[in-house]
């Protein structure tokens, strides 16, 4: 047994899924936070039944991949049952996709989510009549505070036991359906899926024979301008205007505070400073935060119990030797330098990359419950636009800030192929993650703050130009922003908690083995003699145009795996010499260029595939050379 | 009279009469609720080409400029 949750972006699906299964799910205020299903199960009657998250799709057309992943959804295996999700505060746009999906020979039960919203709004909707009006269960909920779902639930567990689904026949208008029926007849096709494939579901057009649907849809066209496809479109409007005349009443009240105060942050006049307050202020809280974390709590207890407990235990069992190195490194140099497991290894990811990543994540899901996501993407949509992209690419950017792989994820609400090749590249090239944000700050930030703020604007600059030069030399369309905004929403502190918390763990489960690996590998180089035959083969490559020293060869090597452990082997260099602050700058800036992290660039096989994944890691080799040898340059030219 | 969304000025409302074009404009305005007999307002326009913010029953949304080009409204 299977359901499915269906519904437009940004109705509340998550929330309902979390609510029925029990399984924690990130749900934010803005369209698109779910761009992969998700799967739980419940049970009802004994019966396991299996309950699949949808990402929000307006319409069974799909026009991005995550419309797509949702679409497909339908048709690779049987679906017992949809439970689509409405905004009960949107209902009539809303109802395009209920029109489609119950023409679908599978049950369907309506929810009317954000009920208490449409209430506050003046919106009255007369249930029983709308069940009516659409032949299909409707029932109300609030998800967020549980309302309703009980009955959610019953009816469910109504209609499962149902043993015969009887599907209705809905007739369009004569010309409509004089073609349905028509290669209907000609094809043996089931009925739902002329109709998808008429109003432009490529998968399903794909069924109909060329010269069976030209002649079908000629027939009717004649003389006329509109394409089946609108025709189609219109009578849906026409179907579902005429429904809510019915069901809606809407009564005038005055706009709330927060929909002022909505109004203010998007308006160029006052939105503009807004946001930049708003930025300044989340870095400054940045830098701040995790800097009190690691310098205050962190780094005492390390240098404290831990050293005393740890370190010191280590040695009195092994007091030099591999196994000695292996897990606590050279001895005599701090917990950033010494790379043992046990050390740098544990220090990285927890005393300093850890802090980082929970400030980080605590704001991000601050902003994204609020709504203030998609205001920012209209705000900034000009700038985005001239380099190819549009506005609502700032939120795989930001999320790209805490961690490159939901970044090149959320990807996929851009809507061509050119634009989610150019956004994954250049996340790749010029996003620097948490981890790495948070190593930068404890080695470069001690020289002081301006050398990381010249690390970021020499990123920053690169983004620019890099948009502006593929969009230049790529071939494809770059559409136009179309984006609902939501109303900014109170957030809820318990939601807060559990996204933060999932955040964490999934940081813990996925960043923290790699982190072991990646000094596993610097200290096995090490000791196989690895590290001295790259830098005199490999060395020269860093020579004359980047100016590097042989050394440096090795952080480039190990932030294939990490850019937090390859950013930490940057330390001992500095602190011994072997580099000067203008070559770590110049490492660092390379480190978050040339190539993705080994779980972002897997990320990027599934989301471009090989060529296109070939294609973007020569990109950014070529950027880090180019650049490279550019700061070599400016360094060398200011002396 | 009919004007595009783009002459509209700040804080006016129009009733959408036609939509210039295919499937695509009609489909993608339709997601965010315009589609011919809709009162819109707009609230504001973005400089240096950037989006119009507009009022649909209620409800918030931004379009580009393209786009809005080819609403007529009354």
């Amino acid at each position: 047994m299977r359901i499915l949750l269906m519904g437009n972006p940004n109705v509340g699906k998550s929330v309902i899924f979390n609510r029925l299964t029990g399984i924690k799910v990130i749900a934010s205020n803005y369209p698109g936070t779910t761009i992969e299903f998700l799967e739980g199960s419940i049970i009802f009657d004994g019966r396991k039944v299996r309950i699949i998250d949808a990402p929000g799709t307006y319409s069974l057309i799909p026009s991005d991949r995550a419309e797509e992943v949702a679409a497909n959804l339908l048709t690779e295996e049987k679906t017992d049952l949809i439970i689509n999700v409405v905004d009960a505060t949107n209902l009539e746009r809303n109802l395009y996709l209920t029109l489609q999906l119950r023409e679908l020979p599978i049950p369907v039960i309506v929810d009317l989510n954000i009920i208490d919203a449409a209430r506050e709004r003046g919106i009255e909707i007369d249930i029983p009549r709308l069940e009516k009006e659409l032949g299909l269960p409707v029932v109300t909920s609030v998800a967020i505070s549980g309302e309703g779902i009980g009955q959610l639930r019953r009816i469910i567990g109504k209609i499962l036991q149902r043993s015969q689904n009887k599907v209705v026949i809905r007739t369009f208008d004569s010309e409509i359906e004089e073609v349905i029926v028509r290669i209907q007849k000609e094809t043996n096709l089931p009925r739902w899926q002329v109709i998808l494939g008429l109003e432009g579901n490529s998968d399903f057009r794909s069924k109909i024979p060329r010269e069976i649907f030209e002649e079908a849809v000629g027939k009717i066209q004649r003389g006329k301008e509109e394409s089946i496809e609108l025709m189609i479109l219109k009578w849906r409007f026409g179907q579902s205007g005429a429904i809510i005349s019915r069901v809606q009443k809407v009564h005038h009240r005055h706009p709330t505070f927060l929909e002022k105060l909505g109004d203010a942050t998007v308006k160029p006049l006052t939105g503009l400073p807004i946001a930049a307050i708003v930025l300044w202020g989340i870095f400054n809280f940045f830098v701040i935060g995790a800097g009190f974390i690691t310098d205050k709590i962190m780094i005492p207890l390390f240098e404290g119990p831990y050293d005393k407990f740890v370190r010191l235990g280590v040695e009195k069992f092994f007091s030099r030797g591999f196994v000695h190195d292996m897990l606590v490194g050279t001895s005599g140099s701090g917990y950033l330098e010494s790379f043992g497991l046990l050390t740098t290894g544990i220090f990285v990811p927890i005393g300093v990359v850890l802090p980082a990543v929970l400030i980080f994540y605590l704001i991000l899901t601050l902003l994204e419950d609020i709504g203030y996501l998609p205001r920012l993407a209209v705000l900034v949509d000009n700038i985005f636009h001239k380099i190819g992209l549009h506005g609502y690419s700032i939120v795989p950017v930001i999320l790209s800030f805490g961690c490159n792989v939901p970044g090149a994820m959320a990807s996929r609400i851009l809507r061509t192929e050119k634009q989610r090749f150019m956004m994954l590249t250049m996340l790749g090239i010029s996003i620097p993650c948490t981890a790495q944000t948070a190593v930068v700050l404890n080695i470069i930030g001690p020289y002081g703050l301006e050398w990381v703020m010249l690390i970021y604007s020499i990123l920053l600059v690169i983004f620019v130009s890099l948009g502006s030069i593929l969009n230049y030399l790529l071939a494809g369309e770059t559409p136009e922003i179309v984006l609902e905004i939501p109303p900014y929403r109170i957030p809820r502190f318990s939601n807060l908690l559990m996204k933060t918390r999932l955040r964490m763990e999934s940081f813990f489960l996925d960043a923290i083995p790699w982190v072991f690996v990646g000094i596993l590998v610097v200290n096995l180089f090490y000791y196989l003699g690895v590290t001295n035959f790259l830098s005199r083969n490999l060395g020269f490559l860093l020579g004359g145009w980047l100016g590097l020293p042989q050394e440096a060869i090795y952080p480039l090597i190990i932030g294939f795996l990490r850019k937090d452990v390859a950013t930490g082997l940057i330390a001992p260099l500095l602190s011994k010499g072997t580099i000067n602050l203008g070559q770590a700058v110049t490492i660092v800036v390379m480190l978050a260029v040339y190539f993705p992290c080994a779980a972002t660039f897997v990320v990027f096989l599934k989301e471009l595939g090989i060529k296109d994944t070939i294609k973007s890691t020569l990109i950014m080799l070529i950027v880090a050379f180019g650049v490279g040898g550019l700061l070599h340059l400016s360094f060398a030219l200011k002396g | 009279m009919m004007r595009t969304l783009l002459e509209l000025s700040s804080g006016e409302m129009g009733e959408v009469v036609v939509i210039a074009g295919g499937w695509g404009i009609h489909y993608h305005l339709a997601t965010l609720g315009i589609r011919p007999g809709k009162i819109v307002r707009k609230i504001t326009t973005q400089p240096m080409g950037g989006p119009l913010l507009l009022e649909v029953e209620g409800a918030r949304v931004a379009i580009g400029r393209g786009m809005a080009g080819r609403v007529m409204v009354r």
